[in-house]
């Protein structure tokens, strides 16, 4: 049996026990309805709003496919990030809370090597809950306004193929910016054995960052701040897509991701694990 | 037993090491590194960049204007469009393929904001909106043509002014501007600086005049293409920089033709402006525009840097606009009331030469009296009270 395939067969079982949580089905259903209940409240209403509301909104009425940038325009503002904040709670924390961290560590597997089956499984989470938020987003646009070719930011029409290729992008580059905060997320949990101690302490590390990116006295800061791209996601609709801010942030975030990782090794290859 | 095992804080090293490479190496990038560049005169790159024939290229701009106005009234429903540049920082993506061809979209949250031009046929967008203006433009207004008018009317201009001592080398037009504007302005170079990567010279425009609002005008000129890579305006008010437009990437290849071809997308509405697109600002403020019109021509007063200009409204205009004059403004469009709330949340002002309200801006202020006199300069507020004073005694004296 070679490394490769015992790494995955623990990946899979990790990824199986956090799919198996009732909690965490909860959670996807909570980020399921939230497209689903901006789609129907759109439909609802008459009045349209042209140029008012949050991103994209706007456009919904035309067309089921913007439900989608809007529903992750609203998402990841909170509901994603607490999404993954959550999970990674209970990655260390919540093993350790449990007493079940020793067990894992009895079988002959390495430190660093649960701590990488732990923080992959957090990235394959974080994907699952952004992917979860298009398909019900798109489910329930097409359902209710029909999906067809999509008008860009620019004014450029394009099909429903290629729009697609550009929401794969977004929710790509929103992973990877879920993966970064998974990485702070993984390392809170090796602080601590209280899970939603590590939870809460990650949920209000990003809405401090929000808030310190609200504040525009605070420009010189801005750039350093995880959450700053977060919203360039939407550059995926313009025409010829415009990369310079999501590259940017996307450096940030694997900065971040390195930093964090390795503060998490630095932490949990040399704790005392007691229970 | 391994050491790192005896000694597990050892590995606090690790995350230490990383977060020290990812500041040192976001520093570095940052920094503005001495590029190793022949130094030049502020003579040599005035040459340089009239050399400059860079009309190809796409990129983006970063600008940040801060002029220190008060809140204009909200004209444009918060969708992103273009007068929305007049504050606050932006990006805007550019492309451009020689003089007929040109492409300038304003990213916002959301929105975006475009103008696309091929040829004589321009193309305004507004994503929020959706909608779409075509403007076909007249012929003379391609700027190859525009530029070469221009000049003709320069060279006459300066025929009759100065005849037989015509520059006619870049070299001698750039000593001629030199010498003309050196007076007012004291032209440096200030070693180099890196604008979107690119190496570049900086010129140094510095009123000699200690009472400008202007304190210093930088220009960053590409040290391969001559090309103006940043313009920087710092005003003596606040100590920073006022306007501070700037390519943040550039690509010097040609764009593809299909950047430049816009067709409006279905669904959108589709509006035709038959008038010249030159028309548009004007018309945009009749009031403004009939002043043009009517009004005598502003008197100057002060040279250079520090000169005020002072104009007469025509009599209609000023009592419209007179803050709290009767019938002033009747209600006749939301517009004109958000106007008039404007001006009557301006500071009230008063001396010698009567009262009026005050703009006091980074790089200029304003000062428009209720007996309808508008003064307008580069200059603290205090000099144009002293020009309102004085052109009162020039016309009373006439």
């Amino acid at each position: 049996m070679s490394a490769v395939s015992s790494f995955l067969r623990l990946l899979a079982s990790e990824v199986r026990l956090i799919a198996g949580r009732r909690r965490n089905q909860a959670g996807v259903a909570v980020l399921a309805l939230v497209p689903i209940v901006m789609a129907v409240a759109i439909r609802a209403s008459t009045a349209p709003r042209p140029g008012r509301g949050p991103d994209f909104f706007s456009s919904i009425a035309g067309n089921g496919f913007f439900v989608a940038l809007a529903a992750l325009a609203a998402e990841i503002t909170l509901f994603l990030p607490l999404a993954v904040a959550t999970l990674s709670g209970d990655a260390i924390a919540g093993e350790a809370h449990g007493g079940t961290l020793r067990y894992l560590l009895t079988v002959p597997v390495r430190r660093t090597r649960l701590l990488a089956v732990k923080y992959l499984s957090l990235v394959v989470g974080a994907a699952i809950g952004v992917a979860v938020v298009v398909l019900a987003a798109l489910a329930a646009g097409g359902l209710l306004f029909g999906l067809g070719p999509v008008t860009l930011l620019s004014g450029t029409q394009v099909g429903l193929g290629d729009a697609l290729g550009r929401l794969a992008v977004a929710c790509a580059y929103l992973t990877l910016q879920l993966a970064a905060l998974a990485a702070i997320g993984l390392f809170v949990s090796t602080l601590t054995e209280q899970p939603i101690g590590a939870t809460i302490t990650v949920t209000l590390l990003v809405m401090t960052m929000w808030i310190l990116d609200g504040i525009p006295q605070l420009d010189g800061l801005h750039p350093w701040l995880l959450v700053d791209r977060w919203s360039a996601f939407g550059d995926v609709m313009r025409d010829p897509i415009f990369w310079d801010t999501m590259a940017t942030g996307s450096l940030v975030a694997l900065a971040y991701t390195a930093v964090f990782l390795s503060a998490a090794w630095a932490r949990f290859a040399g704790k005392d694990i007691t229970s | 037993m391994s050491f790192i095992e005896e000694h597990p804080h050892v590995r606090w090293v690790a995350p230490a090491a990383v977060l020290a490479l990812v500041a040192g190496g976001a520093t570095l990038t940052s920094a503005q590194a001495d590029q190793g560049l022949a130094a030049k005169t502020a003579e040599q790159l005035l040459v340089d960049l009239q050399g400059s024939t860079e009309d190809s290229f796409s990129g983006t701009v970063a600008t940040k204007v801060d002029l220190g106005l008060p809140a204009l009234p909200d004209q444009g429903g918060g969708t992103t469009s273009f007068e929305g540049l007049a504050s606050g920082a932006h990006t805007l993506r550019v492309w451009a393929d020689g003089a007929q061809r040109q492409r300038v979209t304003l990213l916002g949250d959301g929105g975006e904001a475009a103008m696309v031009r091929d040829g004589r046929t321009m193309w305004l967008w507004n994503a929020q909106e959706q909608t779409a203006t075509r403007a076909a433009l007249p012929t003379e207004a391609t700027p190859a043509q525009a530029r070469a008018r221009a000049a003709a009317h320069a060279k006459k201009a300066r025929a009759s002014a100065s005849a037989g001592q015509l520059p006619s080398t870049p070299q001698e037009a750039a000593r001629y501007v030199l010498d003309r504007i050196d007076p007012s302005t004291r032209v440096t170079t200030n070693g180099s600086a890196t604008v979107a990567g690119r190496a570049a010279h900086e010129l140094v425009l510095t009123p000699r005049a200690g009472d400008s609002l202007v304190r210093q005008v930088a220009i960053d000129v590409d040290a391969q293409t001559s090309m103006p890579l940043r313009v920087r305006v710092t005003s003596a008010a606040t100590g920073s920089s006022a306007i501070d437009v700037g390519f943040t990437s550039l690509d010097l290849d040609a764009p593809a033709a299909s950047i430049f071809a816009f067709t409006p997308p279905l669904g959108a509405t589709v509006e035709t402006a038959e008038r010249e697109a030159g028309a548009e600002t004007s018309s945009a403020t009749p009031k403004a525009a009939a002043a043009k019109d009517t009004a005598a021509k502003p008197q100057v007063v002060g040279t250079g840097w520090s000169a005020v200009a002072v104009q007469r409204l025509p009599a209609d205009a000023a009592r419209a606009l007179a803050p709290g004059a009767p019938g002033g403004a009747a209600g006749d469009d939301a517009r004109a009331n958000d106007a008039m709330s404007f001006l009557e949340n301006l500071p009230v002002t008063s001396g010698d030469w009567g009262s009026g309200r005050v703009v006091e801006g980074t790089l200029f202020s304003a000062i428009l009296t209720t007996d309808g006199r508008l003064a307008v300069g580069a200059v603290p507020a205090d000099r144009l009270q002293a020009a309102l004073t004085t052109t009162a005694k020039t016309s009373a004296a006439r």
